[in-house]
């Protein structure tokens, strides 16, 4: 029997193991975090040297001192994420379902999917706004096939370059809701779908009954980790619209990058803070549902 | 033999490494030896032949400048690591994007006072009277509207408006002429603002004390008349149909070559557009004329080019650091700026070039005929709330908000920004 002292030591590896990630991650994450959080208390700005203590004051004004912007960049948010996730989802398990099928050049075609996430940011801002401008390729080519009748300012108009972001943010980051999806259909037993087909089904009833429930938990995982990212979008909105016209595409992000732009950490820091907030108050809303259907 | 061959390589190998670590360059006789930290804006790292006027000075004094370009948010990193002491000795920037008594040492003017002209030395002169900037060897800018001569001319207007009315009726014709009058590039949207620097200048006017109560919040900027008839005039403009349609997605690069193609008739912009346009196309005719105003007195400001140069508070080397500043607006150093990027001499001893665009001759006219007035961007302590402004703009220029509401909307965002940053009054 072994001595209680090495049953210690055995039992303690995995906190040995843990350890370098925990202080890294307590560095690189907790501590900025926790700053943050202590600075959005302050009235900090980048020409004062002594932040003072200000207590909620910056939340109050976050709410009521910026004319409705944080409304307007909380609702944006949420309309933003929601759209991204529900058409990158849906868009995703089509795609999955279709390149999981055997043909010529599917491995091609897979790879052709996943390619636009390897480009950065910046470049797929700085190619959409050319191909998004009233005098480009798409207009063009809409005007081509006979229909001139759709062609739109699409990043410059008020009412629809939020939706034409949730576009391009669609095309490029589809093909990881796909991946996804492929591994877990790959995952689905063949002989269940060889029972179906012995029982008459056909292929929508075998997807919706046997496939999609089968596959249910990576399709929630991904839509609820593309909820997040949509609701931190920045990069893509900043590259193609900067977050106008006017404050038409303004999500919590570019809300926080022009306060920082003002050189007010403290009033930054708390949108920070509200950001953060509100998207684990989300996440966790999303899980429960989730859960929920489940146990049902 | 294997261990003395070792011994020779090695000490062959500390005598290379004992060289390379000498920090005196050849060819110098200094001690030198100082490295000093530049912080300058990417899109100037190479204005002017500046490094090369940089690799003279190092060869003259053996000390180094390491110049460190920054991309974006210049005055935010710039001022973050002013705040962390992480070792910025020369940094650019207007006084109000900064905490001037905390972070810039005061420099005496005496060396170079005489030499600059009044607007640029007004320009370096911060609110309590002191100067705690060195100008810079790049010429000084002034904002207003730059026009296409020629698509005047086609259009029958042979005089520059200076009323708003005139500037409305200039700009009918040419519209009936078939081409836009005002280009406006929304996309960057930066441009925008030079509008707003433009309406700065018309203040005083109407009260010269106007920048004291402004800075003091003891008057607003809805409380100026000059302000918000500028911009029942712009919502006018864009009513009318005056405005190119794709101003949301114009670009600053299109506005210039619309201008110079005579595609587009006229913009508001600053001076700095004359240069890159004479390189866009040389025989383009650009003129100048001030923002015009209801009353019709004209008068134009001068930016000091982005609030001149100045020396960290914490800098420790900060006499070599003067030492170079000093030789930047050397004669010869202002004059062969000016020769590459024509602009307003900041200096009396380095004056336009012959070859200088004969729009800038036109502004210079008008600064040595006493029509000028301190640049309103400088003299406001309130930092800009720009984004909050080039938004405004936009939503204003497209229809969905009345001048009133951008000219109320507009002095909130400046009073909430001085109340931010903590300004008496606010």
């Amino acid at each position: 029997m072994a001595s209680p002292s090495r049953t210690t030591i055995r039992n303690s590896y995995p906190l040995y193991f843990l350890a370098p990630a925990l202080v890294i991650f307590t560095i690189f994450f907790i501590g900025p975090a926790i700053v943050g959080m202590q600075l959005s208390f302050t009235d900090a700005t980048v020409r004062s040297m002594n932040p003072k203590w200000v207590g909620w004051d910056n939340y109050i004004k976050l709410f009521t001192a910026t004319g409705g912007n944080i409304w307007n960049a909380i609702g944006n948010t949420l309309i933003y994420a929601v759209l991204v996730s529900v058409v990158k989802t849906s868009l995703g398990i089509a795609i999955a379902l279709f390149l999981y099928m055997k043909f010529k050049g599917r491995n091609a075609l897979r790879a052709l999917i996943y390619m636009p996430i390897m480009f950065s940011a910046v470049v797929i801002g700085i190619l959409f706004n050319y191909i998004l401008k009233p005098d480009g390729p798409l207009n063009a080519f809409l005007k081509l096939i006979g229909l001139g009748f759709l062609q739109q300012n699409w990043l410059g108009s008020f009412d629809i370059a939020l939706y034409s972001v949730v576009g391009v943010d669609s095309w490029v980051y589809v093909g990881w809701t796909v991946v996804i999806v492929l591994a877990a259909l790959g995952g689905v037993p063949k002989d269940c779908l060889e029972s179906a087909d012995m029982d008459g089904a056909g292929p929508i009833r075998k997807f919706f009954l046997i496939r999609l429930p089968l596959i249910w938990g990576s399709v929630t995982i991904a839509f609820l980790l593309t909820i997040i990212s949509g609701m931190k979008v920045f990069d893509l909105i900043y590259t193609t619209t900067g977050g106008g016209p006017g404050y038409s595409t303004q999500v919590i992000s570019t809300f926080i990058a022009k306060s920082l732009g003002s050189g007010l950490l403290g009033f930054a820091s708390a949108a920070s803070v509200l950001q953060f907030v509100f998207i684990s108050i989300i996440s966790m809303i999303i899980q429960g549902l989730i859960s929920w259907k489940a146990r049902d | 033999m294997k261990y003395s061959t070792i011994a020779a390589a090695l000490t062959t190998a500390a005598l290379l490494l004992s060289a390379g670590c000498s920090s005196t360059p050849a060819g110098t006789a200094s001690t030198g030896g100082k490295t000093i930290v530049y912080a300058i804006a990417s899109s100037q790292a190479k204005y002017g032949g500046l490094p090369e006027k940089i690799a003279a000075w190092e060869a003259k004094t053996g000390n180094k400048i390491k110049l460190e370009p920054i991309a974006d948010n210049y005055e935010s990193v710039v001022s973050a690591r002013l705040a962390g002491g992480s070792g910025v000795d020369i940094f650019a920037g207007a006084y109000d994007k900064f905490d001037p008594e905390a972070t810039m040492l005061e420099i005496d003017p005496a060396p170079f006072k005489s030499r600059l002209t009044s607007a640029s030395l007004e320009t370096l002169t911060f609110t309590n009277g002191k100067v705690y900037a060195y100008p810079k060897p790049d010429p000084m800018y002034t904002f207003g509207v730059f026009y296409n001569q020629d698509v005047f001319t086609a259009a029958g207007i042979t005089t520059p408006p200076k009323t708003l009315a005139e500037m409305d009726a200039a700009m009918a014709k040419i519209k009936a002429a078939g081409k836009t009058p005002m280009y406006m590039a929304g996309k960057d949207g930066w441009t925008l603002l030079q509008h707003r620097n433009a309406v700065y200048y018309t203040l005083t006017q109407e009260d010269p004390k106007v920048w004291d109560k402004l800075n003091n919040n003891t008057i607003k900027f809805t409380d100026l008349k000059n302000f918000t008839t500028q911009y029942d005039a712009m919502a006018d403009w864009a009513k009318k149909g005056y405005i190119n349609s794709d101003f949301l997605t114009a670009t600053y690069e299109g506005s210039e070559k619309a201008i110079t193609d005579g595609d587009a008739a006229m913009f508001i912009q600053g001076s700095w557009v004359l240069g890159e346009m004479a390189k866009m196309k040389p025989e383009a005719k650009i003129g100048f004329f001030p923002l015009p105003t209801q009353s019709g007195n004209s008068q134009i400001g001068v930016s000091a080019q982005g609030g001149g140069n100045h020396i960290a508070k914490t800098s420790k080397v900060a006499k070599e650091a003067a030492d170079f500043l000093q030789y930047l607006i050397q004669p010869a150093q202002v004059t062969s700026f000016m020769e590459t990027l024509p602009g307003i001499p900041a200096f009396n001893d380095a004056p336009l070039p012959n070859n200088a665009p004969t729009a800038l001759k036109t502004v210079t006219e008008y600064i040595e005929k006493k029509q000028s007035t301190e640049d309103g961007d400088n003299r406001y302590r309130v930092p800009a709330p720009d984004q909050d402004q080039i938004a405004l703009y936009q939503e204003m220029l497209a229809g969905r908000i009345t001048a009133a509401d951008f000219s109320a909307k507009f002095t909130d965002a400046c009073i909430k920004n001085g109340a931010a940053q903590g300004l008496p009054g606010f």
